[in-house]
């Protein structure tokens, strides 16, 4: 950050970090809470893992999680270019973030109806939908704040030392993509 | 109450007629101060409505085979009982005093994010009237406070009263949430100059714990409350053993809240009692340090004792032993607050006021209550006494020798702050002695009810097993307590019409909340005040001993 | 544990009411205190003795948690398996080939082993004076086990909230001496006393096969069909209906007419036809 955002901006700046700390935090939690109750429910189950014979096909989650990546990728381009002014490749890499979210979106719920589970199956159903939809509501209000922030830079709100929405935005669809990173490994690897 | 003045930032130019109207003033406002006064009337109602449901349990627990309510309207009332004092009295009560406290007294003109404070309120009312519109559409929730599953699911809760528990626990787990990010980011954000995290008075401390807990453990709930709305609409089998779910995940994931939860529920007393005890005492809190140290130490430990609600579930050895030790170490913090308070006591110069009198017995309940939690986390006796009248004696010294108590004391003590008058000490202490009396007589004969083997939750019990008399003796203690209620709120409505002739500093204290005008104006200070210890208005008076020569010394 | 406890709560409360009495302002005195901030010796001395105390207490707790959870499985054991249901509980002695409900008998100086479930909610069995408690999960087996001594009547009762009638689910337990408890078996082992007179044979017709045959077993050992209690012995015993009341005619009468005054909202949803009531009634008062 260049040196003349005013005090009063950079309490603000300050402000807006600890807030996305605490609701990250709060987050974890949530997700932390619904990862032990898969896992519980999983060594409960006799038999579990049964490999639902789709879930050992990991060809479209590989897939989906390159997309979700390199989206992730282009909305830290879209935070390095405004850092340094270039307010053309900001809207350019918000855009093509939100693109692949909606791309990712598509392919998570591919994948879903392609597995043939539903949720009322035996609870195996149930908590995988649970995961993906909770994550996928995420990755939704991830794209809500971006597509906000790409209205923003059209209106030519952000430049070089104002953009901390913008900062804030991608620092959520980076948490976004880890919590996506946690829970591939433990649908479908463990 | 607060003028009527409305603070410029906030008057949206299409609101403004109505934004001026009296009413239109109250709900369109983003001040601090009324947010909070708005929380605590409601709360204080919602204690109102909670204790008449307490009173018709008693009434049908006076005698054996009594027949005032039947099976259906018991459950439903036992459930709205526990639910409505812990999620609509004492959270927000303690919401509302510290909202109105919290900036005042870091010197701050307003929380961090004043819409928001206002959207927390407002969703915490929605949520609490949906889940009082149950008993509107058949009926309302009756599965307990905690709603077990599989009780719960469809198969065994044949109406919508379920949906209705879960949706409002929700609701009102946003507004805590977002209420608790704000008190966070306020705290760090908007300190006076001088005002260090070292500096700041502990009852700021302990909202703040309180807010991290929040933030941490109303996850599980949300999960918790997801999961069963999940099975319970689209036929999921979260909980559902027959096909795969499982009986004992709510009571992992509720309890890992509601173990902070409990926490959350005493630690703004606790503050309370830390900011009163002092000033009564005209002395310092003893051990600054040790006291907020201890909060922290129980907010963390708070998180890693939650099964010790559940050691009658079967649970390997390891684990019961596990969380038997967590819950014995908790009690060494605690134990370190309340010697600090008595150390405080100690040697000082005691003012028997109305709010100190609430904060002694706020102390001496809470022990008997806190050492109650000991037994229980012995494991053996836990096995004994768990699910029976001995839990529901530690539930309500906690919460009600506890928190309502430490409650009380904050409002008498802050309500000349709030209103520019001071309240009436004879009834003040009349209140007290009613509510101090009749509290010991229904709570404490249910720890030898327990050892009797009465269960909890049941609205009948038959005759011929040595319970009848301590049940009727509980149940005159109950309307003792009522008589107490009766007491605060007619003193409440007399001071009301009395003129505000309250001081600024009526209790001679401490702390920067009394250092503007009784009620504050509405940004709260003409000047940020500049802080040089811990208790800046102690220094203004005493300049020849103030904190700070100490500290630099 | 209440001897330490007491020292504890002595302790504070002395020291409360001491500071109450000894330092309350007196009129007039406007000295102020001794501005006092803390004792960082003493404070270490407040949360080390409670941490030994603490430490002794979980001593205790491991010593005792390991005695209690030992199982002592020994041959002349008496081994039962308990049922909870909304809203009475099933006894099945696997050994002896019984099954019977609200009412459970044992022996006097004997060791019960008890393996838990429940086939709804969450219950938990509690006979208070004969041990702790234990909840029964669905889909989960608990144990417990406690020892008998004296004979005598015992109440219990399901200590889990489980629903409309958790007030109305009771045991009622007799330790007999080992004769007496040998008679209640031999006589529980035999089958369901034949119906004697028409009317009797009417009624054993409506309760073996008519409506009352989808929920209760008679006779098998192993009920069929687990909604209701098992109607074998049903005379046998003196309680019914989650043991809240006396098993004699007249009560058996109102739960044929009307067993949703008795007991509202439990699971029997429905009262036989008012002509089969009699002999219903007839037969069922025969199963001794
Ligand atoms: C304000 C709320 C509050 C607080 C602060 C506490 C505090 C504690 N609670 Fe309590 N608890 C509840 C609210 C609270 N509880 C509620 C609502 C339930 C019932 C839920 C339900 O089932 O409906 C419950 C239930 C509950 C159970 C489960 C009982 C059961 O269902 O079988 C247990 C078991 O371990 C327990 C333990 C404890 C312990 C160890 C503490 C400790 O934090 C207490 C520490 C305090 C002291 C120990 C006293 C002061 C200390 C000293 C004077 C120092 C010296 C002390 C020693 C050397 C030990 N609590
Ligand atoms: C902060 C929490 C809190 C508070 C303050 C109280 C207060 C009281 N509680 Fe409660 N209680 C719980 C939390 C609390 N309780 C919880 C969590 C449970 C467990 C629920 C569950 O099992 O799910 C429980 C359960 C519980 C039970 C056990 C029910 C059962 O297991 O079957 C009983 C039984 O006596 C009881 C009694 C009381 C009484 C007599 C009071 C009294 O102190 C109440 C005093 C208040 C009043 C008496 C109000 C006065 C009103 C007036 C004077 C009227 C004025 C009128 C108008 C203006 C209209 N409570
Ligand atoms: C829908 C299932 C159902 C049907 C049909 C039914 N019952 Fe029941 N019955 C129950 C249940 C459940 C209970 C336990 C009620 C309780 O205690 O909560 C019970 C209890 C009883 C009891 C008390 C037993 C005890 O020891 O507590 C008797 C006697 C009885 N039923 C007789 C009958 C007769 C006779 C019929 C037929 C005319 C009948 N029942 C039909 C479900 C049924
Ligand atoms: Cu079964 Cu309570
Ligand atoms: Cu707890």
């Amino acid at each position: 950050m260049t040196s003349m955002a005013t005090p009063a901006h950079q309490k603000q700046t300050l402000a807006a970090k600890a807030t996305l700390g605490v609701v990250l935090a709060s987050e974890t939690a949530l997700f932390g809470t619904l990862v032990m109750s898969y896992l519980l429910l999983r060594t409960g189950q006799a038999g579990w893992p049964y490999m639902h014979p789709s879930i050992s096909r990991l060809a479209l989650p590989v897939l989906n999680t390159s997309v979700l990546l390199l989206s992730a990728a282009m909305s830290w381009q879209s935070d390095r270019a405004i850092q340094s002014g270039k307010a053309g490749q900001l809207k350019a890499g918000l855009a093509l973030a939100c693109l692949l979210g909606l791309l990712f979106i598509a392919g998570q719920t591919f994948e879903f109806t392609r597995s043939g589970m539903r949720p009322d199956d035996p609870a195996f159903g149930g908590v995988f939908f649970a995961l993906m939809g909770f994550h996928a509501l995420h990755v939704l209000a991830g794209m809500v704040v971006l597509g906000l922030n790409l209205l923003r830079a059209q209106l030519g709100d952000f430049d070089q030392d104002r953009h901390t929405a913008v900062d804030m935005g991608t620092w959520f669809w980076y948490y976004v993509t880890a919590v996506w990173l946690v829970l591939f490994a433990v649908l479908y690897l463990i | 109450m607060t003028t009527h003045a409305q603070s410029p930032a906030i008057s949206l130019p299409e609101a403004r007629g109505f934004a001026h109207t009296h009413l239109g003033s109250w709900i369109m406002t983003v001040d601090h101060k009324r947010i909070g006064i708005l929380y605590m009337i409601t709360a204080v109602t919602y204690f109102l409505v909670g204790g008449i449901f307490a009173l018709l349990m008693r009434l049908q627990l006076a005698q054996p085979n009594n027949h005032v309510l039947s099976n259906a309207n018991y459950n439903q009332i036992f459930t709205m009982h526990g639910t409505t004092m812990i999620f609509l009295v004492v959270m927000p009560l303690s919401a509302g005093l510290g909202n109105y406290l919290v900036p005042l007294m870091i010197g701050a003109r307003d929380m961090a994010y004043p819409k928001l404070n206002a959207l927390s309120y407002w969703l915490f009312l929605f949520g609490s009237l949906f889940l009082y519109s149950s008993f509107a559409f058949g009926g309302a929730p009756d599965s307990g406070w905690f709603s077990y599953a599989p009780l719960t699911e469809r198969a065994f809760s044949h109406n919508h009263s379920m949906d209705f528990w879960a949706l409002a626990i929700l609701i009102l787990g946003i507004s805590t949430t977002l209420g608790s990010i704000n008190f966070i980011v306020t705290t760090i954000q908007l300190r006076a100059p001088g005002m260090t995290f070292r500096r700041l008075p502990v009852f700021v401390w302990m909202i703040c714990i309180t807010a991290f807990l929040a933030v941490f453990s109303l996850p599980s709930l949300t999960t918790a409350s997801i999961l069963l709305l999940l099975d319970r609409t689209i036929k999921t089998h979260f909980f559902v053993v027959s096909e795969g779910g499982n009986a004992l995940l709510w009571q992992h994931l509720f309890w890992f809240f509601g173990h902070p939860e409990v926490y959350i529920l005493i630690l703004p007393a606790f503050g309370i009692v830390s900011e009163i005890v002092p000033v009564f005492s005209s002395k310092p809190l003893f051990g600054y340090t040790a006291v907020v140290l201890s909060g922290l130490a129980i907010g963390v430990l708070g998180f890693t004792v939650w099964a010790h609600h559940m050691f009658a579930t079967g649970m390997p050895t390891v684990a019961l032993l596990f969380f038997s030790a967590d819950s014995f170490m908790i009690g060494v913090p605690t134990g370190v607050k309340i010697f600090a308070w008595l150390g405080t006591m100690y040697g000082g110069k005691l003012r028997f006021k109305t709010p100190m009198l609430f904060a002694i017995g706020e102390i001496a309940l809470f022990t008997i209550g806190g050492l109650d939690g000991i037994h229980m986390a012995v494991v053996p006796v836990d096995w004994q006494v768990t699910d029976s009248y001995y839990v529901v004696s530690h539930i309500h010294y906690v919460l009600f020798g506890g928190a309502i108590f430490g409650l009380f004391a904050g409002l008498y003590y802050w309500f000349p702050k709030f209103s520019g008058r001071l309240m009436d000490e004879t009834l003040g202490k009349w209140q007290f002695w009613a509510m101090f009396i009749g509290m010991n007589m229904v709570f404490f004969p249910m720890h030898i009810l327990g050892v009797l083997g009465m269960p909890r939750r049941i609205y009948t019990y038959g005759a011929g097993l040595g319970w009848d008399i301590w049940n009727l003796i509980e149940t005159i203690g109950a309307f003792i307590i009522a008589v107490g209620i009766l007491i605060f709120l007619i003193n409440f409505f007399a001071t009301l019409r009395k003129p505000p002739t309250a001081a600024d500093d009526p209790w001679d204290a401490f702390t920067l909340e009394w250092k503007t005008s009784s009620p504050p104006p509405d940004h709260n200070f003409a000047q940020i005040p500049a802080v040089r210890g811990r208790r800046p208005l102690w220094d203004e008076k005493h300049p020849e001993l103030a904190d700070w020569k100490l500290e630099e010394a | 544990l209440i001897y330490l406890s007491i020292l504890v709560f002595l302790f504070v409360e002395i020291w409360l009411v001491y500071n109450i009495v000894r330092f309350r302002s007196r009129p007039g005195d406007d000295s102020l205190p001794k501005q006092t901030y803390g004792n960082n010796k003493l404070e270490v001395v407040w949360t080390g003795i409670p941490v030994l105390l603490v430490a002794v207490l979980f001593g205790l707790t491991v010593s005792t948690v390991n005695a209690v959870s030992a199982p002592l499985p020994a041959q002349d054991d008496l081994n039962l398996h308990v049922i909870g249901h909304q809203w009475w509980w099933e006894f099945d002695y696997p050994d002896l080939g019984i099954i019977t409900a609200n009412e459970l008998h044992v022996p006097a100086n004997a060791t019960v082993q008890i393996t838990l479930n429940s086939v709804d909610v969450i219950h938990s069995f509690w006979i208070p004076q004969l041990s702790g408690k234990i909840d029964a999960v669905p889909g989960q087996t608990n144990h417990l086990w406690f020892r008998t001594e004296n004979t005598g009547v015992y109440h219990g009762q399901c200590a889990e909230f489980c629903g409309l009638n958790h007030a109305n689910m009771r045991i009622k337990v007799l330790v007999e001496s080992q004769s007496d408890f040998d008679a209640w078996v031999a006589n529980q082992q035999k089958p369901p006393a034949p119906p004697q007179t028409p009317m009797q044979r009417k009624g054993f017709e409506i309760v073996s096969q008519g409506i009352c045959h989808s929920c209760h077993t008679l006779g098998k050992s192993r009920a069929e069909k687990d909604i209701g209690p098992n109607l074998t012995h049903l005379m046998s015993r003196s309680v019914f209906a989650g043991a809240i009341y006396e098993l004699d005619e007249d009560n058996l009468h109102h739960w044929m007419i009307n067993n949703q005054e008795m007991k509202p909202g439990n699971d029997m949803s429905i009262n036989p036809k008012r002509e089969d009531i009699e002999p219903v009634l007839a037969y069922l008062t025969s199963l001794k």
